[in-house]
């Protein structure tokens, strides 16, 4: 016959399999006693039974014993098994399919992605934290079942939006942020050390909740385009990967609940984990940025010289014989010209400011030296300045403004027929194709136009603007 | 020694059986008597016994009773008097189902072919 600290040892061991349905964790206890007790009577000692026993029934069996259990006796358990099992696939191809077609540009790609998110959000992870919940029992806190839930759909959702550039995407993530943060990771980490056996494994999850909090916090920072970002990253990802995980492999080894299989698992999702949010967080490459700050640098000191242009055309006014008689008609052009580039002139200023969060004098001097603007890559809040709920707004009104221009220029020059065309070309508006649909002139060139190209965009127009100027004035003075 | 496929949909009236011959019984104790009637040749795993007990205890087809035994609980389980008609009934199938089965090992399926 068994003694108590014998059962209690058995009694623990069948609890770190974390068995919470009603009388079953008794009766396997119960089960494990009689069989060792059956062994002692042949002979072998209680140690010799009990690790032949744990070899052929390891903690996996007993808890495959509660899924069956529960399987069989639960209709909302099986019913969420199956969920779980058929979303967990089909939201799984249905986003593998709907990142290549986006790769590749193919038409469809959207909605394989919106339907592939809403499974996971609204069935997959809810299924699969019902089951944890039913199997876990009360032993895990309903504060940390329902923060993973929220927090993860958010976030889940915030991503989707983000990569369907819809609005409220950041919104989502910051609110995904917040309850994964400072909900969820603290209750893990509280749960973890109630369950801590010494000293050691309470430091280690300390250790793991505090790089995963890292971690998360410069994703958020690296998305939200805050600066500090990238130390956080770094420090986040060597905390997770280089120490918490080795340390807590080697423990769960140690205590034997770790198999091989698991443990290669656990390594590469690790690593996918890590290595999707840093690229997930990366928006445009650098390169491509510096290709656009040189661009916008180029474009500042083309327009330079056409600012001085002018200066002499109106120096030249008053005294050439020529420029006298079409003073009114060179005034003309300049003030139409002018209208145009001071709207384009204002509407650039004002992005800066805006995103950049600065004063009209620091908006100037990145204007003029756009390589110190430190969110080159943000689009989001252009897309909220540039287009309203019905895709017009200001990028809308530009486009009117410089039809306008268009219009009382081609006044001017109608009787050359070979200017005009050229002039309604540098000016042209409308929509054209791309890939497979009509754009819009506005939503091709802003939406979804990351800061700095914008910029680099609105300063080419104004070059168009004072070239088709100084081309009406020299055919006025011919 | 009989294989899975084949003892699936024979555990439940098996078990049923035993419980209604031999009265209250635990789960050790079904797994060891099905071995020993079986001379070895069926084994219930704890892993095939539980679920079922589980599953007719929501059936109301057995009820449980704990005691302490040996410093331990042990849950028994017994027939309830509900229970008790649907037991035989299965009991009756699966005799049945067997006497059915047994015609098909005579030679012949015990009709007369002839083979011309």
């Amino acid at each position: 016959m068994l003694d108590t600290s014998q059962i209690q040892l058995i009694e623990s061991d069948v609890e770190s399999a974390r068995i919470t349905l009603y009388n079953l964790s008794d009766e396997l206890v119960d089960h494990i006693c009689c069989a060792i007790e059956d062994q002692m009577r042949n002979g072998k000692s209680f140690d010799e039974a009990y690790s032949l026993l744990k070899e052929q029934t390891g903690i996996k069996v007993l808890q495959s014993i509660q899924e069956n259990t529960l399987y069989l006796t639960d209709k909302k358990y099986r019913l969420m098994k199956t969920t779980m099992k058929i979303t967990g696939n089909v939201s799984l191809a249905l986003l593998a399919l709907g990142t290549l077609f986006k790769i590749f540009h193919w038409p469809g790609a959207g909605p394989l992605l919106v339907v592939g998110f809403v499974l996971v959000c609204f069935f997959f992870f809810p299924a699969v934290i019902y089951i944890n919940r039913r199997e876990e029992g009360s032993k895990s806190p309903m504060l940390l079942n329902l923060s993973i839930l929220i927090g993860g759909i958010l976030l889940m959702m915030g991503i989707l939006f983000k990569v369907m550039h819809w609005p409220i995407a950041n919104l989502l993530l910051q609110g995904g942020w917040f309850f994964v943060l400072f909900l969820f990771l603290p209750t893990l980490l509280y749960a973890k050390l109630k369950d801590a056996k010494s000293g050691f494994e309470k430091r280690v999850y300390v250790l793991g909740v505090v790089a995963l909090i890292i971690f998360e916090l410069a994703t958020m920072f690296k998305m939200m385009h805050w600066p500090g970002a990238g130390p956080l990253m770094i420090l986040g990802s060597l905390l997770l990967v280089a120490v918490f995980l080795p340390l807590y492999t080697n423990m769960r080894f140690k205590n034997a609940e770790l198999k091989a299989g698991q443990f290669i698992y656990l390594i590469t999702i690790s690593m996918y984990a890590v290595v999707l949010t840093a690229l997930l967080a990366m928006n445009v490459s650098k390169d491509i940025l510096g290709c656009f700050v040189r661009e916008q640098d180029n474009g500042t000191a083309i327009n330079h010289y056409f600012e001085q242009k002018e200066s002499h055309f109106a120096a030249a006014v008053g005294t050439d014989s020529v420029a006298m008689m079409n003073a009114e008609k060179i005034k003309f052009v300049s003030e139409e010209a002018a209208k145009v580039k001071n709207e384009i002139q204002s509407l650039r200023l004002n992005l800066v400011q805006e995103i950049e969060q600065v004063d009209k004098q620091a908006a100037l001097a990145a204007i003029s030296e756009s390589i110190k603007i430190n969110k080159k890559d943000n689009y989001d809040q252009i897309d909220h300045m540039l287009f309203d709920q019905d895709g017009n707004g200001l990028a809308n009104s530009l486009k009117g403004k410089l039809d306008v221009y268009l219009e009382q220029i081609l006044k001017v020059t109608s009787s050359n027929k070979e200017l005009s065309e050229n002039i309604s070309k540098i000016l042209d508006t409308s929509s054209k194709k791309n890939y497979d649909s009509m754009v819009s002139w506005e939503e091709a060139n802003f939406k979804h136009n990351p800061l700095i190209s914008t910029m680099a965009l609105l300063t080419a127009l104004e070059r168009n603007v004072s070239m088709v100027e100084s081309s009406a004035i020299q055919y006025i003075n011919q | 020694m009989a294989s899975n496929d084949l003892l699936k949909g024979m555990l439940k009236p098996i078990i049923l059986k035993l419980l209604f011959e031999k009265g209250p019984m635990y789960g050790y104790e079904i797994t060891q008597l099905v071995k020993e009637i079986s001379a070895g040749e069926i084994e219930l795993t704890f892993g095939a016994l539980y679920p079922i007990l589980h599953k007719l205890e929501q059936e109301g087809i057995v009820q449980t009773e704990s005691e302490v035994i040996n410093n331990r609980n042990r849950i028994y389980y017994s027939i309830t008097p509900k229970g008790n008609s649907l037991a035989q009934e299965k009991i009756a199938e699966l005799e049945e189902f067997v006497k059915t089965l047994k015609i098909f090992f005579k030679p012949n399926f015990g009709l007369k072919f002839s083979y011309a």
